[in-house]
């Protein structure tokens, strides 16, 4: 029956893919769970994939801008402010250069800055170096400026000595007390002043000189008097050289130092604004990342949920919702109820699964079926067994079965019953006649039996027993007189008999009084086998009762008759 | 059991001790400095080492948790002592073709230029004149020194300290050294006399980064040089020690 089963199956199985393929092959197509799977995975796998590397990415520029920051940014920020040292070193000693009297500070502070300017030629910017190759031809510049009113100052100085030596015989001579020298110099370089306050200074000076210069323009001077006269005259020129040299150089100094410290601050703040936007933009590229690098987590994180949702939506719809749909629709077919048509679904697997629902129920509609049947056969075989076969009527097993079925409801009555002389007419009408004749004597026991309940069986050779249900004795006496008179209405001829011309039987007659016994329907039988004995002994073609008080009592009434 | 105990617990304790033992091993090293070098290594009034490089040295063994001791020898050799791989560490080498075989280098840790001192006016000299020229010996400047000799020039080879005391007792006509050194020497009392002569040498005539020489082979403690000098110059030790010795801040 399995085998049969699963032959079913598979012919199903066998027909499905090609209905399929002539049903859906254009708007449905079947996968099987494993490309399914690999399918399932692998998009997973490139999805996973893709987010993993837009993250990574992310990541990785987190990564370049860590290394930026240090390689770059830190390094680039420490350059800055060297720079801007340097150059509030420059500016310094150029200040030092520009104020110092000191020579030797001037030649420090150049050489300071001649080293300075040397090495920046490593600061790898053009304007730099420019404006450092700049600032040393300035400061070179200044020194000389410097050396110049030093120069001019110390030629002053000398002639302002000579003059003062000269100017002394001068006054004593004139006797002009008032006009003493006052230029009012110092060795202070002027800051500031003009060419022209210079000149209107000394000018100024020289209008207080001019009693002494009104008294050398006297013709009647003496010789000596004359040559002071002439060393005052070129004196005051050399001062007013000097002077005007020194006041020049100084003032040339000081534009210059002007032009160099301004250079200098120009160049200082452009370097910190540039150390500034420096560091700006470093944090500037930290937070922009930073706030992509949240973004990105957010959107990673959707992402994710969108995965594990797809995941359940799909396993869902592709594999647990056609399980669950099977597993229903079993259930259905189980509590009897006919197959009803179901959707496709996605995964081949599955589609066989449902297809094989339907088919389950065919199959157990036809398994009833033929359970049933089979029933009805070995029924029929059970039957078959039990009748013998040359009469038609119980053998000996069914009345063994009979007589175990049996129950004590009411009383019951066993009759047995012999073919008389059948061994003789046997022998003198052959096997086959004999045969014909245990038929025809069953046929003839069996239509003197009218209620259902009442049973005919072969019990041995040529004898019979019936089973009578809930009768009287007298009922069946009544019974088993019918079948005397049946089996003699047969006539058959039995010349071998000496009880009659034709075949009579012996019957025993034994009813139940107390069916309460257990073992009351054999002792029944046995009652009935001795009162069969009882009617054989008293010449047979007569039946006999079996009374249990008194063998005598077995009633002998009908023996008398005779054959007719 | 008591005695399988007993001897893994010495194996422990041999394990760990040699494990120590390596450790403390691989920690010393061995730094080359120049003997008479000022202001980079030079023993000062009180007799003791100091000098810049000697700070930056002692700064980034500390930056590398390394005990170090130190080796003072004139730089040629300390080059042979590299050589044969007797010192771990050399400060102030430039990287050039002929150290690389025996030795490593590690990032530059300043930069410097190279320039002539002398009396002012001594190379508008007679040319006739021979001139003698000092150079420290081993240097990227002795090489230049002895690739551009001309016939008339004596080159005197000697550590920089001797070379000063040569130039001021006039034994020497001029020098060809480190600006940085020269600098020094020339703000310094004995240096009033003299001057920077002609413009500093072109950038290209030799390598003007000053590195931390490194033992040949040892990768692991070059990278640890490389990351000490960007520590200590990240965190202004490195801008510290340049203000003890230098007006200005190094490039």
């Amino acid at each position: 029956m399995e085998r049969e089963g699963m032959e079913q199956g598979h012919e199903a199985r066998n027909l499905e893919p090609g209905q399929i393929a002539q049903n859906d092959a254009l708007s449905w197509k079947h996968i099987s769970i494993r490309r399914f799977l690999v399918f399932f995975v692998a998009v997973l796998l490139l999805f996973v994939l893709a987010v993993g590397l837009m993250f990574f990415m992310r990541l990785n520029s987190l990564q370049e801008i860590s290394f930026e920051m240090e390689e770059q940014y830190l390094p680039g920020i420490l350059n800055m402010q060297r720079t801007r040292d340097n150059i509030g070193v420059l500016r310094r000693e150029a200040a030092v250069a520009y104020l110092a009297t000191d020579p030797k500070q001037r030649r420090i502070a150049r050489l300071k800055v001649q080293a300075l300017v040397a090495e920046s030629l490593f600061e790898n910017s053009a304007r730099i170096t420019r404006l450092s190759r700049i600032t040393q031809d300035l400061i070179q510049k200044l020194n000389t400026l410097r050396g110049r009113s030093e120069e001019a100052a110390s030629r002053l100085h000398k002639a302002e000595l000579r003059l003062a030596s000269a100017i002394a015989p001068l006054r004593a001579a004139s006797g002009s007390m008032r006009g003493g020298f006052s230029l009012g110099h110092d060795f202070r370089h002027v800051n500031g002043a003009s060419k022209d306050a210079d000149s209107e200074k000394f000018n100024g000076a020289l209008q207080e000189l001019e009693p002494l210069l009104r008294f050398c323009r006297n013709s009647d001077l003496d010789q000596t008097l004359r040559a002071h006269c002439t060393t005052f005259a070129e004196e005051m020129n050399a001062i007013r050289d000097s002077w005007l040299e020194k006041g020049e150089a100084d003032r040339m100094a000081w534009a210059t130092w002007t032009k160099l410290d301004n250079v200098l601050g120009r160049l200082g703040n452009a370097v910190s604004r540039e150390e500034f936007m420096h560091a700006r933009n470093g944090v500037n590229a930290m937070s922009e990342l930073a706030n992509s690098l949240w973004f990105n987590f957010y959107i990673v994180s959707a992402m994710l949920i969108v995965v594990v949702l797809f995941i359940a939506i799909v396993m869902y719809r592709h594999i647990l919702a056609p399980i669950s749909l099977a597993a229903r629709e079993l259930r259905h077919i189980r509590s009897g109820f006919p197959a009803r048509p179901l959707p496709r679904v996605r995964i081949a697997e599955l589609q066989q699964l449902l297809e094989t629902v339907p088919g389950l129920s065919r199959y157990f509609t036809e398994l009833s079926a033929r359970s049933d049947r089979l029933e009805e056969e070995k029924a029929k075989y059970e039957t078959l067994s039990m009748v013998d076969q040359l009469t038609g009527v119980g053998n000996r097993r069914a009345f063994d079965v009979r007589l175990e079925k049996s129950q004590c409801r009411a009383p019951n009555a066993v009759l047995m019953i012999d073919v008389d002389f059948f061994k003789k007419y046997n022998d003198a009408m052959g096997h086959q006649a004999g045969d014909t004749c245990l038929a025809a004597v069953a046929w003839a026991i069996r239509a003197s039996l009218f209620r259902h309940g009442d049973a005919l069986f072969r019990y041995g050779g040529e004898e019979f027993a019936v089973i009578l249900e809930n009768v009287r004795p007298d009922q069946a006496m009544v019974v088993a007189e019918r079948i005397l008179d049946n089996v003699r209405a047969l006539r058959l001829p039995h010349p071998s008999s000496t009880a009659s011309l034709h075949v009579t039987v012996s019957i025993g007659v034994a009813v139940s009084v107390d069916c309460r016994d257990i073992s009351f329907m054999p002792e029944l039988v046995a009652q009935a086998d001795r009162a069969l004995y009882r009617a054989k002994t008293e010449g047979r073609n007569r039946i006999c009762l079996y009374k249990a008080e008194k063998d005598a009592d077995i009633s002998p009434d009908r023996s008398q008759k005779k054959p007719v | 059991m008591v005695n399988r105990l007993h001897i893994l617990g010495i194996l422990a304790l041999f394990f760990l001790s040699s494990q120590a033992w390596a450790e403390e091993k691989i920690a010393r090293l061995r730094v080359g400095l120049d003997s008479d070098y000022p202001p980079f290594s030079f023993l000062n009034e009180r007799g003791s080492h100091s000098g810049f490089d000697l700070d930056v040295a002692k700064a980034l063994c500390e930056s590398m948790a390394c005990r170090c001791e130190f080796v003072y020898q004139p730089f040629d050799g300390l080059l042979e002592t590299m050589r044969r791989g007797e010192i771990d560490l050399l400060m102030g080498v430039s990287d050039t073709a002929a150290r690389r075989p025996y030795m490593d280098f590690s990032v530059p840790y300043f930069h410097a230029r190279s320039i002539y001192i002398g009396r002012p006016g001594v190379l508008n000299l007679d040319s006739e004149a021979a001139m003698r020229v000092g150079v420290r010996a081993g240097t990227v400047q002795m090489i230049y020194v002895e690739n551009y000799q001309s016939r008339r020039t004596t080159i005197i080879r000697g550590q920089f300290g001797r070379l000063l005391d040569m130039l001021c007792r006039g034994d020497l006509d001029m020098i060809l050294a480190n600006d940085l050194a020269a600098y020094i020497f020339l703000l310094s009392e004995r240096g009033q006399e003299f001057d920077v002569l002609g413009e500093p040498l072109p950038l290209e005539s030799f390598p003007s980064d000053v590195r931390v020489g490194v033992r040949k082979g040892a990768g692991k403690l070059r990278e640890n040089v490389d990351m000490a000098i960007k520590n200590i110059r990240m965190d202004g030790t490195f801008g510290r020690i340049n203000q003890d010795y230098f007006p200005y801040t190094l490039y």
